[in-house]
């Protein structure tokens, strides 16, 4: 038997361990990421002529090398998985086939099995004042920083949802930033009540405590329950005012406090890259806090496209650990259904992965009201707040294409060309989603999402006349 | 589940039904409009297309359709009351010929044009490198060109007709797809997803989609789906003035008022409802994009689609009322954006008032498939 065909996309922890474990099982693998070195978003590696930026706390770290060890293995076996960076996937046709962008053509890659473990991208929640200069995604400045050593302000507020607000404001302190001000929508406290959950992330925990610690050190103020009401200045954002906010997301008028600043980080949760998936033809559900629209798929990561597998927060956010876990899984699963075994079987070959998964899996559930956002945040954005940033569509705009009766997000995507710029409605498809529901008074589960085409990113047009044969 | 009656029933909110729905609501005869479509706001062929307009056509029938509209896209902003426009960017087309002999064929098509009052004329390799700097040189001969033509945005003409119907009082829905037509005494009634519609005319305006329901009332469409493929560019300024032609590839070229620049190629394909991509259409698009236009090779591609267009043995649309009383068609043949204004205006005389004295309806009919009396157009991209 020839040994089967396996392509991943995403080199993160979920793709590499995926094509680790696959290379060990004897299939033939490739390994693509658009980033120039392995590790994925929260594993990033510093520029190759930086020394180890080493942002993030010491056990972070320790995780990072066993990943990357795991991509040490596979990239310099004999035999190595065929590695390409810089490479962006961004299409798939029936076969599977991944359509690839290369340096300088692009090439079809066939395969027996893909695993997509494309990660997330993050979540905004449009507010007046968020597309000033110096507004950026907590995520992004943490890349800055992991990437490239730099720290995008001095001055900082870190505003929004989750866990990711309370690392990405100490590393910035740790960077020398002042930290004005920290808000969070939902206090971390509300996953006191899994307590199971907690206990199984014990690590995590412990991680979030140093976090919180090293910020009281630095005397920044971490207001949970509070949200982001308006930034202002000109060119670029000069200072941030917030408020607490009613339960549901509304800011309380007479509580706003007003903080100088010279930078803002915002994050309000992740959209899953599932557009690969999509494109494949797999299934979709609803699940905001995991990602938006996560492709259905079983407990091996096949979706129902034969040879079609997701992987990671790519399938739906439970960060690193789960993602490492199911990578091992997916990897396995793929080249064992490839080589024709049974679910029976796979359970029992997998069954100390499957049980580390649902260790992790367990935590993330705690996690889970965190990074949920109530109704209200979608009221943040005034009429004159551009919510589609690519084609400058503002929520008035969009609120009159709800109010004259289009009420999918197609619908309101025709009729407005909000998210039919640069980034393919990436950044604007949640507020959109939110306004349609709120059009036809159900769960944006209800509307399909945008129909999934090429490409899942942009491409030059020359590399893709350039094709290899 | 009770049957909803109206006067007239469009079916399809594309630009032939929308555009049909606000000619007879400019007759004012105080008739019940209802339209309804199976998608989202366009959703369609039409909200997927070129956006090309031109009046450079070889048949004196396609250009007198082609004046008209291009007359009432001028105007759109004031006829239909939609304040900042339809985006009409009116700089022209240009045809490139890719030899001497086509540019000798093109010579006798702008002497045709001209002497029907269209405006087109021949341009030197020179000329056409000014209009479109970044043109490649080695492949320009000459070019046929008509400062007439030009783009508009779909998205906005539909969206001014729709409010412009709806604010005459017409009953437009999405997400209501006609199942089947039924004969009813003298009345027709559309079984629907939403229910029942009865109506004493219906004017069927779905593109490709139109045969399946017309069959079983006995009639038989000519008309087949072919997909057709197209791709868009980020946004990138300054903009060239005039869409681009490539007539032995297929090839069409856009750059929309706000920078981005689409592509169509349109080439022979099995007959398919289906709009999935095609594996090897961005090489080829992408390809003859870059030929064309190399300094524009670093331009990112964001998206490609595909959508069927409606084929008929000479290219050339289906007007009129069918054998069952008060049953209307109007299917385009591949060019239904750009003729949607006149269209529009002879279906609604023909529903209204059973007649039109424009001459594209007498030679447009159905019955010409029988005959043989094929109307072929030279100019077909
Ligand atoms: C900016 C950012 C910062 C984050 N920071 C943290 C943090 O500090 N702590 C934490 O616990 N979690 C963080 N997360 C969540 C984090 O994504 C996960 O915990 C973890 O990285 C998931 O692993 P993964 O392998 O599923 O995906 P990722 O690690 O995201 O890996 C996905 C990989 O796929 C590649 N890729 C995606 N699409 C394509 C394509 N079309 N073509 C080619 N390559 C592609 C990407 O380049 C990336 O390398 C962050 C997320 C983001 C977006
Ligand atoms: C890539 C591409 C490029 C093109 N470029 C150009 C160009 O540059 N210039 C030009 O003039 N033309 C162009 N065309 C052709 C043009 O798009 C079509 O001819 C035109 O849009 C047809 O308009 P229509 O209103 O007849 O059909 P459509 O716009 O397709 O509308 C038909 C409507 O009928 C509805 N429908 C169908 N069946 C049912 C049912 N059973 N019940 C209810 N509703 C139903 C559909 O949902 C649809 O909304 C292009 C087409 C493509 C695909």
């Amino acid at each position: 038997m020839t040994a089967p065909r396996i392509v991943v996309v995403g080199a993160g922890p979920a793709g590499i361990m995926a094509a680790r474990e696959a290379k060990r099982r004897g299939a033939a693998v490739t390994l693509i990421d658009e980033a120039l070195r392995p590790g994925g978003q929260i594993y990033r590696q510093g520029d190759a002529a930086l020394a180890s930026s080493g942002v993030g706390l010491p056990e972070e770290l320790a995780h990072k090398r066993t990943v990357l060890e795991a991509f040490a293995e596979v990239a310099e076996a004999a035999e190595a998985v065929d590695y390409h960076s810089g490479a962006t996937a961004y299409a798939v046709f029936p076969g599977p086939q991944l359509h690839v962008a290369l340096a300088d053509s692009s090439r079809v890659f066939e395969a027996d099995a893909l695993i997509l473990a494309t990660g997330v991208g993050e979540r905004a929640v449009p507010f007046p004042g968020w597309t000033l200069p110096g507004v950026l995604y907590a995520g992004g400045v943490q890349a800055i920083m992991k990437a490239h050593g730099v720290r995008a302000g001095d001055r900082v507020a870190v505003v929004g949802a989750g866990p990711l607000i309370i690392a990405v404001a100490a590393q910035l302190a740790e960077a020398g930033a002042e930290i004005a001000c920290v808000t969070l929508l939902t206090p971390l406290r509300v996953m006191a009540r899994r307590p199971l959950g907690l206990w199984a992330g014990r690590g995590v925990v412990r991680e979030g405590m140093a976090y919180l610690r090293q910020l009281r050190r630095a005397g920044a103020p971490v207001l949970e329950g509070w949200v982001p009401v308006h930034a202002e200045g000109a060119p670029a954002v000069e200072s941030l005012c917030v408020a607490r906010h009613d339960g549901a997301g509304r800011p309380l008028m007479g509580s706003e406090r007003r903080f100088d600043v010279d930078m803002v980080a915002m994050n309000f949760g992740f959209t899953a890259n599932s557009e690969l998936a999509r494109m494949a033809g797999a299934e979709v559900r609803f699940d905001s806090v995991r990602g938006g629209w996560v492709p259905v798929r079983n407990e091996f990561g096949a979706t129902a496209v034969p040879g079609v597998f997701v992987a990671g927060d790519g399938a739906a956010l439970r960060g690193a650990f789960v993602a490492a876990a199911e990578g091992r899984i997916v990897g396995a699963a793929a080249v064992l259904t490839a080589g024709g075994k049974g679910t029976a079987e796979l359970h029992q070959e997998l069954a100390a992965e499957f049980t580390e998964r649902r260790s992790h899996q367990a935590f993330q559930d705690a996690l889970r009201p965190t990074l949920d956002l109530p109704s209200g945040v979608w009221s943040w954005a005034t009429d004159d707040t551009v919510v589609c940033r690519c084609e400058g569509i503002t929520q008035g705009r969009l609120r009159q294409a709800v109010d004259e009766g289009h009420v999918t997000v197609n619908g309101i995507k025709r009729n407005t060309r909000a998210g039919m710029g640069w980034c393919g409605g990436r950044t604007c498809l949640a507020s959109v989603a939110a306004l349609a529901a709120q059009g036809q008074a159900g769960p944006p589960a209800e509307t399909p999402p945008m129909r999934p085409r090429p490409l899942a990113r942009p491409v030059p047009a020359g590399i893709l006349a350039r094709r290899e044969p | 589940m009770s049957t909803e009656t109206t006067d007239i029933l469009i079916i399809g909110a594309g630009a032939y039904g929308l555009s049909a729905a606000w000619w007879i609501g400019e007759r004012d005869t105080g008739a019940r409009v209802m339209v309804l479509d199976a998608g989202d706001f366009a959703a369609n062929g039409t909200g997927s297309c070129g956006a090309g307009v031109r009046m450079q056509w070889g048949l004196e029938l396609s250009i007198g359709l082609m004046t008209e509209s291009i007359a009432f896209f001028e105007d759109a902003e004031k006829r239909l009351d939609f304040p900042g426009g339809i985006e009409f960017k009116q700089e022209g087309y240009m045809m490139l010929a890719r030899d001497a002999d086509m540019l000798g064929d093109f010579q006798a098509n702008v002497e045709r044009q001209n002497a029907l009052g269209v405006p087109s004329r021949i341009l030197s390799p020179e000329e056409a490198l000014k209009m479109v700097p970044e043109l490649n040189p080695d492949l320009l001969v000459g070019a046929a060109f008509c400062p007439k033509d030009g783009t508009v945005s779909p998205f906005l003409w539909l969206d001014a007709l729709l409010r412009a119907i709806r604010r005459a009082g017409a009953e437009v829905r999405f997400g209501t797809t006609v199942t089947r037509l039924e004969q009813k005494g003298g009345t027709i009634v559309a079984q629907t997803t939403k229910g029942p519609v009865e109506a004493a005319k219906v004017l069927v305006c779905t593109d490709w989609a139109a045969p399946q329901l017309l069959a079983p009332l006995g009639i038989d469409l000519p008309i087949e789906a072919m997909p057709n493929e197209a791709m868009v560019t980020e946004p990138w300024q300054p903009v060239f003035g005039p869409c681009l032609v490539r007539i032995e590839h297929g090839l069409f070229i856009n750059q929309l008022p706000r920078g981005s620049i689409v592509a169509v190629v349109t080439r022979e394909l099995p007959k398919d409802e289906s709009s999935s991509n095609h594996a090897d259409w961005l090489p080829l698009g992408a390809g003859l994009f870059v030929e064309t236009l190399p300094a524009f090779a670093h331009l990112n591609i964001v998206r490609n689609w595909c959508h069927p267009v409606s084929i008929t043995p000479d290219m050339q649309p289906i007007l009129g009322e069918m054998a069952v009383p008060g049953l209307f068609l109007a299917v385009s043949a591949y060019k239904g954006f750009m003729t949607s204004p006149a269209v529009g205006r002879l279906m609604a005389d023909v529903v209204l008032d059973g007649r039109s004295n424009h001459p594209a309806l007498a030679a447009f009919n159905l019955k010409r498939f029988e005959t043989g009396d094929l109307i072929p157009e030279p100019l077909v991209i």
